[in-house]
């Protein structure tokens, strides 16, 4: 193998494994979905902190919340389903906020 | 013969490449919501970023086809044509970033949240591309003479910006690669092919 198919291959492998190490996707832990705060319930509780929030979604087993900081920041937020805690503030591909399991 | 005509006129080529524009434009002009309540200035900013990558992909995917086939008449056709991929990249990167300035709603949002790694990539594969734009014509090809081609080279700077954005500003990275890992494929066989064999450079 000559040494620039050997750059183009490696550029490649980077790619591929770039997510792996560098995904802003965030995981909570296991929930019973009975026990769910629901999505009028989240958006009270973030509301009554400041934020803003524009809708919101399912994702990893938490709530993914689009919305903005009391800051008025642009985010994406991650709120464990059942406590209604803050887990991670994502601005545009920057992790502002993860709290330290 | 009249089709031959149709097919190689600027206008035919123009109407294909604003076609995607049109239900965005009549999206945005009659208000439209989308189905989770977003705004149009809101959920037109994925299909206008989504085409803006789209054409800079096949602009830059057109020379390596070439190499692949050259006796295909229809990437001669392209490659007479590029500029044109180029130019329609540029005016969907504008649309997108007009688009997010109204939906971030003032120039302190805008600013606050330029460094975010999903942003400054954007702006720079923007402001990228707009002397890439400026000087797609016969007019500044002819002015700039040998410097033109190490300009347009910007582009794959712009390339590698405007995938890191699409994947940092998303929080995923499937949709951006589906549509970059063939370029990056096409790119690594252009390589291969140019310095590879040794003898006859890649036409770029």
């Amino acid at each position: 193998m000559n040494l620039t198919l050997h750059t183009a291959t490696s550029l490649l492998t980077c790619i591929f494994t770039f997510p792996a190490c560098a995904t802003g996707m965030f995981e909570c832990e296991a929930t019973n979905k009975s026990a769910w705060l629901t999505e009028t319930q989240v958006t009270e509780k973030l509301t009554s902190d400041g934020w803003q929030v524009r809708r919101m979604k399912e994702d990893g087993g938490c709530w993914e919340v689009y919305g903005t900081t009391p800051e008025g920041q642009r985010v994406e937020v991650y709120v464990h389903p059942v406590s209604g805690e803050v887990l991670l503030i994502n601005q545009r591909g920057t992790i502002l906020y993860r709290k330290e399991s | 013969m009249i089709f031959k005509t149709i097919l190689n006129s600027r206008i035919f080529l123009w109407t294909l490449l604003a076609i995607p524009s049109i239900p965005m434009i009549l999206a945005l002009v009659n208000g439209a919501v989308s189905e989770d309540g977003r705004p149009a200035t809101e959920f037109l900013l994925h299909p206008t970023g989504e085409f803006a990558a789209r054409f800079m992909i096949i602009s830059m995917v057109i020379s390596p086809f070439r190499l692949m086939f050259p006796k295909n008449g229809f990437w001669f056709w392209m490659v007479r044509r590029r500029r044109y991929f180029g130019v329609a990249a540029f005016t969907y990167a504008a649309f997108h970033t007009v688009l997010y300035l109204i939906d971030m709603g003032s120039l302190q949002a805008v600013l606050g949240e330029f460094l975010a790694f999903g942003i400054w990539t954007g702006w720079l594969a923007f402001f990228i591309f707009v002397p890439m734009a400026v000087t797609s014509n016969d007019a500044s090809v002819r002015r700039l003479g040998r410097f033109w081609k190490p300009l347009q080279r910007f582009g794959y700077l712009a390339a590698v910006a405007t995938l890191l954005h699409w994947m940092f500003v998303h929080n995923e990275f499937g949709p951006a690669l589906v549509h970059f890992v063939p370029l990056a494929l096409l790119e690594a066989y252009r390589i291969s092919r140019s310095f590879g064999s040794g003898s006859t450079a890649a036409p770029a």
